[in-house]
């Protein structure tokens, strides 16, 4: 019972402020750029809580010291000051500056072309639905909102997703990868992807495409690379 | 509202009621006019949010079908962003530039008529879509081609949307001019720019912003419209149109129409604050620059919404999107700084500012977290931006709309609104809106994407999805507290006075409401705060004023 | 330079480096046009109006002591037309603008002539018909 407040751990405090931002966090990435993704959204977050934390608690000691009670006396007439105004214009500027260049490097991670495409996957995305065609095999996967597609993905090799559409935009969304990019008409865009973690994880249409946006669904399998040959050997060409 | 029955018409000798505010040109009905048409919008798009809601509560499909969520998400969107927001924030500059500049009304009264049956006509045809075979459109308000063209949205609610905000949008325009010719031209004697109260300096950048972005989205409807209607190949990739260019012109446009939602609203913030703080703002000329930053920078934001089409410069945009979040960093700092050290008072009006601050400052987070373009291929098209985005254009925005609204309702009516409804509504608010639209930044960055009216079971989004509706109930109840506190005011509620809150600014110096030509007398303009130097001289009358 | 032409160089000035900038960095027609449309629009249609509008100003309106830009040079037209008024304005009651149908048939006119467009031109004919009648009334009414 001696002087409890002294004894409050800092272990504890953390815990709470980790608690309070659990609900904000993104889930594990299954793959390399992913994982970039997911560490600069870490970095931000952090950077965010602290941004947060200073604001509200100049908010609330404002609003706690300064609320109006009997006796206060009339305020000082005070009409600002540049120079608080100049470091609070300068701090945020440095902060913005050092996202910026975070932003940037994982951007290029993310972008970053691999040494060796290992698999090449055309990806159609079309009114309701998706066509997996695997690069020089003539394997073909197509999917409607009755049949999700499956998308068998070898882990570990790099895949270089080539995505097109021929009637209205979508986007090739599979969330745990943390990157998505749209299939636009007209235009051909790619995608890099290397799974890390086996495992089935649900894939969706990020772009609203009309009626079935919704059900425009597929699933990803990321197997060893020995069970995608043979998957793929079991495959019939079309 | 109450203005009718105490305006004594003298030059004027309207028929009747109906007649009186069909032909007025006075900028203060007309400013009524634009209140109340678009506080009617914001509840009939607030109950398609609710029915959206309810639809997403559980898994499977209850309520909707895929049509009708389609046409009700995208109705919801077009309605809060055209027809309720910026509206608003005209109706308020509509009243309220020519009060605090010492003017007897706007320069063109007859346009500003012009611009306010231009906008409520625009909304019907727009509305009307709902009364057509087919449905109200259906393609999302950011209406990208190819979907919104004819092959895939053949229904007459595309062409009726795309007439009904060409129609609005040439009314924004013209109203943009009026505005800044206005605030140009019709200043009172003494009041410099630089002696404008901020709402003025922000609806002023508003204006420009507008009078700017506008025209471009009237250009792309036009192209949209000879697609759908003329055999037009603007939009179509097959035929040597582009998918992309809709994109380029609608975010053009729409960026700039965020800050369009957003800065009259930080104008509101920073008139209220002050008055309720005791003290005057704190850094008036950084926030004028920091308003013309935020102006500035807006044009040369719009891609950060392209980042994932690959087709777009992502570093140029992910730069500009972060700096333009400084400036408004500044903001934050100068009403924290002017409520240092003051005198607050918790009146509703300045509650709400507090709900605005804490609101817009998570929106204002994320919204960098967006602008980082490798973040934004994970939370792109999730909900992880629909939460952002309520957090600045409800958490900012609305929230700042009702500040605006207890803040000036004596001034508009005449009469007080009750203190005790107003908390509740405010702190029901607040609960509500955290617990719809937090949920949403969780759901997003799980993988929820935006715009779809089900989910499978297997993918875990029932829980929160569930809590998100029951906070929209509760806004909904809010809503209706707030209702009743207008009902009941506008009757019984304790007359206000020239001046209740101790104002600063020259709308305090005349009646509630104020004569038809504003101001029987002004006090001389020789700061930003003209009543609190004369409440000041009249207390001691041997001091002058240091303002 | 006047205020109120300073404000709109600055955002000329501004969307005019950020168009280089950008023309630079992206290679991207679309865009580098919709920037430099605003600089554009401020040079060829904004910035004259500005200017024009400002000489009347220089009669000096502004006489309580302010610094900077003057006020309002159409302040005429709620009764300031007296360069010399006292620090305390007295305001006549000036005779405001009419009252006016002619702003609602103008956009009721706007709305027959999109019908048109929708529905079969034969709505341009009302829509046309009252849209003259609309601004001829508007432009008679402007001088009474």
């Amino acid at each position: 019972m001696l002087r409890p407040r002294r004894t409050l751990p800092t272990p504890l405090l953390l815990g709470v402020a980790a608690g309070c931002l659990l609900p904000a966090c993104a889930p594990d990435a299954v793959d390399v750029q992913g994982g970039a993704v997911g560490e600069l959204y870490t970095t931000f977050l952090l950077v965010a809580a602290g941004v947060f934390a200073t604001v509200v608690g100049l908010l609330a000691w404002s609003v706690i010291r300064y609320r109006d009670r009997p006796g206060r006396e009339e305020p000082r007439q005070h009409h600002g000051n540049v120079k608080l105004e100049a470091v609070w214009f300068v701090i945020p500027q440095a902060l913005v500056v050092g996202l910026f260049l975070l932003s940037l490097s994982t951007l290029e991670e993310v972008d970053r072309a691999p040494a060796a495409a290992d698999l090449g996957v055309r990806v159609q995305g079309f009114q309701w639905g998706w066509r997996f065609s695997y690069d020089g095999t003539g394997v073909e996967v197509t999917g409607t909102p009755e049949r999700p597609p499956v998308l068998v993905l070898p882990v570990g090799r790099n895949v270089t997703f080539e995505l097109i559409s021929n009637d209205v935009i979508h986007s090739f969304y599979v969330p745990r990868f943390l990157v998505k990019r749209d299939t636009i008409p007209g235009k051909v865009n790619e995608l890099r992807v290397t799974v890390e973690e086996p495992g089935t994880y649900r894939g969706a249409c990020a772009e609203f495409c009309g009626l079935l946006h919704a059900r425009m669904d597929f699933t990803v399998r990321a197997v060893e690379p020995d069970r995608f040959e043979t998957w793929l050997d079991e495959q019939e060409v079309s | 509202m109450a203005t009718a029955d105490t305006l004594a018409p003298t030059t004027r000798r309207p028929n009747s009621r109906i007649v009186e505010w069909a032909t007025t040109t006075d900028h203060k009905k007309i400013g009524v006019l634009y209140l109340v048409s678009s506080v009617a919008f914001f509840f009939v798009a607030g109950a398609m949010a609710l029915l959206m809601r309810a639809e997403l509560a559980v898994s499977g499909q209850q309520v909707l079908d895929d049509s009708t969520y389609n046409q009700l998400f995208t109705m919801h969107g077009t309605v809060m962003m055209f027809f309720f927001v910026v509206p608003f924030a005209i109706g308020l500059a509509n009243y309220f530039v020519p009060l605090h500049i010492g003017a007897a009304d706007v320069v063109f009264p007859r346009l500003n008529a012009l611009t306010y049956w231009l906008y409520v006509l625009g909304a019907a045809t727009v509305f009307a879509g709902f009364l057509t075979s087919d449905g109200a459109a259906a393609f999302g308000w950011t209406a990208y081609p190819p979907l919104s063209r004819e092959t895939y949205s053949p229904g007459l609610g595309g062409d009726l949307w795309i007439v009904g905000l060409a129609s609005s949008g040439i009314g924004t325009t013209l109203g943009a001019v009026n505005l800044i010719a206005t605030i140009f031209g019709m200043r009172a004697p003494g009041m410099t720019m630089f002696r404008m109260p901020i709402f003025c300096w922000n609806i002023l950048v508003t204006s420009a912003l507008l009078l700017f972005a506008f025209p471009v989205l009237t250009a792309a409807l036009a192209a949209l419209f000879v697609d759908r209607n003329f055999g037009g190949h603007f939009f179509a990739p097959g035929s040597g149109g582009s998918a992309i260019l809709w994109q380029h012109l609608f975010w053009f446009l729409g960026h700039p129409e965020v800050y369009i939602a957003i800065l009259p609203f930080f104008g509101v913030v920073t008139e209220i604050i002050p008055v309720f703080s005791g003290k005057p703002l704190f850094g008036y000329r950084g926030f004028v620059l920091a308003t013309l930053l935020i102006g500035s920078y807006s044009f040369s934001v719009w891609a950060h919404h392209m980042f994932t089409t690959g087709a777009v410069s992502n570093p140029f945009f992910a730069a500009t999107s972060m700096l333009i979040a400084v400036p408004t960093g500044i903001k934050f700092f100068n009403w924290i700084g002017t409520m240092w050290g003051g005198r607050l008072r918790f009146r509703t009006p300045m509650l709400f500012c507090m709900g605005f601050m804490l609101m817009f400052l998570i929106g204002g987070i994320t919204g960098i977290f967006l602008a980082s373009p490798p973040i934004d291929f994970a939370a792109h098209d999730t909900y992880y931006v629909v939460g952002h985005m309520h957090y600045v254009l409800f958490g900012g925005s609305v929230f700042a709309v009702f500040a605006s609204i207890y803040y000036w309702f004596p001034k508009l009516s005449g009469r007080m609104m009750s203190e005790g409804l107003g908390k509740v509504h405010f702190w029901l608010m607040l609960a509500g809106m955290n617990l719809t639209f937090f949920p949403m930044h969780q759901l997003g960055l799980r993988g929820m994407q935006r715009r779809i009216p089900d989910y499978a079971p297997s993918t875990g989004f029932g829980d929160l999805n569930l809590l998100s509706t029951i906070g929209s109930g509760v806004l909904a109840l809010s809503l209706l507290v707030f209702a009743a506190n207008m009902w009941r005011s506008l009757r019984r509620g304790a007359p206000a006075g020239d001046d209740p809150w101790k104002g600063y600014t020259l709308e305090w110096a005349t009646g509630s409401p104020p004569p038809p030509h504003n101001f029987h007398r002004l006090p001389p303009v020789r700061s930003e705060r003209p009543v609190f130097d004369e409440r000041v001289r009249a207390a001691a009358p041997r001091e002058s004023s240091d303002g | 330079m006047a205020e109120e032409l300073r404000f709109f160089v600055r955002i000329g000035l501004f969307c005019g480096g950020a168009a280089a900038v950008y023309a630079l960095v992206s290679h991207d027609v679309v865009g580098t046009i919709l920037l430099g449309f605003v600089p554009a629009a401020i040079a060829l249609f904004v910035a004259p109006a500005a200017r024009r509008l400002h000489e009347p100003a220089r009669r000096d309106t502004d006489r309580v002591g302010a610094k900077g830009a003057p006020g309002g040079f159409l302040g005429r037209f709620v009764g300031f037309s007296e360069p010399d008024q006292p620090a305390t304005l007295e305001i006549e009651e000036e005779p405001l603008a009419h009252s006016s149908m002619w702003p609602l048939a103008g956009a009721v006119a706007g709305l027959l002539v999109s019908a048109g467009l929708l529905f079969g031109a034969w709505f341009w004919a009302p829509g046309a018909a009252l849209g003259a009648v609309a601004a001829w009334r508007w432009l008679h009414q402007l001088d009474g």
